[in-house]
């Protein structure tokens, strides 16, 4: 008993990072039509600037979020006016982004070479720092981690569902022609969504920096759960991408606690392509339908 | 009412290509694929490096995976980004053939393109049964060829706890060294590569792909049955690919699943149909020559990074502003094309400037790219001023 | 002649809370041109869509002659010999004009032994688009790309032919064209489902008219009787002439 409620502690906080991660991915395919592969490599390049500011400089690895964030923010924005410019379809988006990806991972090889790195635990008080409630732990960055999540999710369904730039962003993926008619400015809306990404894309990374160890190939090891919460959750839907995330995040926990620790990484796809198989429209709907002509 | 009464009234028919011309391109292909096939046997006569019979077979392999790949992904629109899962498939099957003892090469080619067939028709029946968007088709692959890798380090059975070995297989004896069977053997998968994509591409199947790829719905509506023939020709692919998978088992002989299902191979056929051209057979296989002869200089010179940095600068230029390929610019002027590259390479062969047969080759591609991509409205101008306003 | 090739019985389709098309029961006969009218949004795509299978209905049942069509792959549809065009055409935009209509010469009913290549052309001429054989099918203007939507269709070598507002977006003289073209595709022995706005072209070449409203019949029958029907006016009246 006390196994399974550790395992779904540890799920409940694995599936905000995994929620956090995945947020940016989701919202810029339904909502820019840009599927962004580089996404990875923004959290990669997140995960060493808080690996480099905090072991090098000695800074307190949260408070590099400072840095990591307008770094996201200025990537992602980046990205979208490039995008923009050169008018590129979705499948144009994703061959450029891998491209964008490829490049971000030969720079940091170039930079922090290809050997593991991990913050050394002097200068890494969270990972040490942990909650207990009787039996029970959780690690205190993870709750802050499961916080952010919850926040940048919330904020994003309010922003989707309840303000009137989401109405506006809503209807200009639906018919753009006619949001354009009644003087809709798609092109700010975009950067909104973007910038909104690249936040949530840092904290991930910066996340990821204080708890895992990095390499230049490490960004790729996200890439299948990652897919597997954006498809499950409904393209561009915050509360489906917290909720699959969450469950995909408690599926792998309890795997890794009961069965094969080692087959751990492979549940979450495994889950996806049954659904694929049974329900290929996923189990939440789009934030956005994009009705076939 | 029978078919014949819903004709339109007979109209004249044009003039068919006249035979000469139909032939001329699978004759000089022919007359190609039998110098090369001779090239190991006048090797030292000619005083060539025995080098040259390693890249050979590398890039008869990287012909093979780019047409295999272009075969299906580059004439539906289907984008595959894990190919390596099929080549993984063949090399695997080697490997684990060679665990009791010294496998029989074409035994582990046919097992290894039966494997990675069967594997390609699960995950075409899971994203095409209902009709999933290609580009989810993209993404389910790419994962899924990490997911395959992570799985392989796990589960002994298939990847023997993280490391298999190929240290030999039996072939018949005329095929020589071993180097000089995969040079043969090699050679002989990338022609049935080309062929399959060549003959793929101008059947029925190969129309009913393209017009899945410009509009799928309007194809299915028309009578293509969409399903099956993305189904067969992924599973064509797939075959391919890990026939030569198998046959590259031998090459590497240390066999890792991280190498095997990484984005290697993956990355690398997709960039060398995306700059080849995806719409003709000959795409991939310039674009193969190209990015191998590229690579294999940067190797050599010890710029690893810089090759990939360089692939990934690549595959943004290209969709940016070579959509259409190399293979496209080829067919506005193949003619200037053909004689910047056979003059280069005489010229730097013959005066050694290349710095061997690799690098002659490379810069004569480089040099014909730099011909085929100058803008139109130039390209005229030059014309004109050199031949003195004769028309073109 | 007066046998049907086309049937529905009961048709219905739902779009979450919307009915586009209720229990729409409709038949086209062989050889007729049927025109398929209604006010905008009154289910006529829908209905197209459905019959073409590329929408599967939420009820009811489809009979093209004696086969049962709603449940079959619209590939499969179109090699029954049903075929259509699109309201906004959607050519094989990387192909060129003479490939697009080969794509319906290869497959189906109309696969023989006959080259695709030779057929397809004679399929351009019968339109007025040989000139343009070798073109790419991105460079045709609208009323050329109207054009390569009929040949296209007719490529199938269908029995039955829905012409989705084949008229929309063109000048009289194209549309007198068009008109005769449909003349002759009835006169080739072909079935045609005319859905148009147009209303002079609609009376001048439809056998019968079938009226939808809200995705209900209102009213059926030869175009006099039925553009007289009270009910009919009133729809029309409703939605584009007030």
């Amino acid at each position: 008993m006390q196994q399974w409620i550790q395992a779904l502690i540890t799920g409940l906080l694995l599936g905000g990072l995994y929620a956090t991660l995945s947020l940016g991915f989701s919202l810029t395919w339904g909502l820019l039509r840009t599927i962004n592969f580089a996404h990875f490599g923004f959290a990669l390049l997140a995960s060493y600037v808080t690996y480099e500011l905090s072991t090098v400089h000695g800074f307190d690895p949260l408070l590099t979020l400072v840095a990591t964030v307008p770094i996201g923010v200025a990537l992602s924005l980046g990205l979208q006016w490039f995008v923009s410019k050169v008018k590129l379809d979705m499948f144009g988006t994703l061959v450029a982004t891998f491209g964008l990806l490829l490049v971000l991972e030969a720079a940091i090889s170039r930079y922090w070479l290809q050997d593991l790195r991990r913050i050394p635990t002097e200068n890494n008080p969270w990972l040490s720092n942990v909650l207990s409630v009787g039996p029970y732990t959780m690690p205190v960055v993870q709750i802050l981690g499961l916080v952010a999540a919850v926040a940048l999710c919330g904020f994003s369904w309010w922003l989707l569902q309840r303000s009137r730039a989401g109405y506006a962003i809503r209807a200009s993926v639906e018919n753009p022609t006619m949001a354009r008619a009644f003087g809709i400015d798609a092109t700010r809306l975009g950067y909104l969504i973007a910038a909104i990404s690249g936040v949530s894309v840092a904290i991930a990374g910066s996340m990821i920096g204080i708890l895992y160890a990095l390499s230049p190939a490490s960004a790729l090891i996200w890439v299948p759960v990652t897919l597997a919460v954006v498809l499950l959750g409904g393209l561009a839907n915050p509360v489906g991408v917290a909720i699959s995330a969450t469950a995909l995040a408690l599926a792998e926990s309890f795997t890794r606690q009961f069965a094969d620790p080692s087959l751990a990484q492979l549940v979450a796809l495994g889950i996806l392509v049954i659904v694929l198989l049974f329900k290929p429209s996923g189990l939440f709907r789009p934030t956005v339908e994009v009705s076939e002509r | 009412m029978t078919a014949t009464q819903t004709r339109a009234p007979e109209a004249p028919t044009r003039p068919t290509d006249n035979a000469a011309r139909r032939w001329t391109t699978p004759g000089v292909l022919l007359v190609l694929v039998i110098g090369l096939a001779a090239l190991p046997t006048l090797q030292e006569s000619l005083g060539l490096d025995a080098y040259l019979i390693v890249f050979g077979y590398t890039l008869f392999f990287w012909v093979t995976q780019a047409s295999a790949w272009n075969l299906f992904s580059g004439f539906s629109g289907y984008l595959n980004f894990g190919h390596a899962i099929f080549y993984g498939a063949g090399v695997y099957v080697t490997a684990n053939l060679a665990r009791e003892s010294d496998p029989n090469i074409f035994v582990a080619i046919l097992g290894g393109a039966l494997a990675a067939a069967v594997v390609a028709a699960l995950i075409g029946y899971v994203i095409f049964h209902r009709g999933l968007a290609h580009e989810i088709f993209a993404l389910f692959t790419f994962a899924l060829a990490i997911a395959i890798g992570v799985l392989v380090r796990n589960v002994d059975a298939i990847g023997g706890g993280g490391v298999l070995m190929v240290s030999m297989v039996t072939y018949p004896e005329f095929l020589g060294s071993v180097n000089e069977m995969l040079y043969y053997l090699g050679l002989l998968l990338a022609v049935v590569a080309v062929v399959a994509a060549a003959l793929v591409q101008r059947s029925r199947l190969g129309l009913g792909l393209f017009a899945i790829r410009d509009d799928e719905r309007v194809a299915e509506t028309m009578g293509v049955p969409t399903f099956r023939y993305k189904m067969i020709a992924l599973v064509l692919a797939a075959a391919i690919g890990g026939a030569s998978g198998a046959l590259n088992a031998v090459m590497i002989s240390f066999i890792e699943p991280e190498a095997t299902f990484g984005i290697d191979v993956s990355v690398m056929v997709v960039l060398m149909a995306l700059v080849g051209g995806r719409r003709h057979w000959a795409g991939p296989v310039i674009g193969a020559v190209l990015m191998f002869s590229l690579s294999d200089r940067l190797t050599g010179l010890g710029m690893t990074e810089l090759s990939q940095l360089l692939t990934g600068l690549l595959l943004v230029v290209v969709i940016v502003g070579l959509k259409g390929g190399i293979h496209e610019r080829w067919q506005r002027r193949p003619r200037a094309g053909l004689i910047t590259f056979l003059g280069v390479l005489l010229v730097l062969l013959v005066t050694g400037l290349g710095g061997g047969f690799i690098g002659a080759l490379l810069f004569a591609l480089l040099a014909m790219i730099v011909v085929l991509v100058v803008p139109d409205a130039w390209w005229a101008r030059l014309v004109n001023r050199s031949r003195e306003g004769q028309p073109r | 002649m007066s046998t049907d090739i086309l049937r529905t019985d009961a048709v219905t389709k739902t779009f979450g809370n919307l009915r586009a098309l209720d229990q729409v029961t409709m038949s086209v006969r062989d050889g007729e041109i049927l025109g398929l009218v209604g006010p905008n949004g009154s289910g006529k795509s829908t209905m197209i869509n459905v019959l073409s299978g590329f929408l599967r209905p939420s009820g009811g049942q489809i009979h093209f002659g004696d086969t049962r069509i709603d449940t079959l792959a619209p590939h499969r549809v179109a090699e029954l010999g049903l075929a259509r065009t699109y309201q906004i055409p959607r050519p094989f935009s990387t192909l060129s004009t003479l490939e697009n209509v080969m794509v319906g010469g290869s497959f189906g009913r109309a696969r023989t032994d006959r080259d695709p290549r030779t057929t397809g052309m004679q399929w351009l001429e019968f339109v007025g688009l040989g000139d343009q054989a070798d073109d790419a099918a991105e460079s045709l203007t609208l009323h050329q790309r109207k054009q390569l939507e009929l040949a296209r269709a007719l490529s199938c070598e269908p029995r039955l032919i829905m012409l989705d507002e084949v008229l929309a977006g063109l000048n009289p003289t194209e549309i007198e064209g068009a008109i005769e073209l449909i003349k002759s595709i009835r006169d080739l022995g072909i079935a045609v489902v005319f859905v148009e706005h147009n209303m002079r072209a609609v009376k001048g070449l439809c056998d019968r008219l079938f009226v939808l409203q809200s995705g209900q019949q209102i009213a059926e029958g030869d175009p006099a009787t039925v553009l007289s029907d009270q009910a009919v006016i009133d729809a029309y009246l409703g939605s584009q002439h007030a």
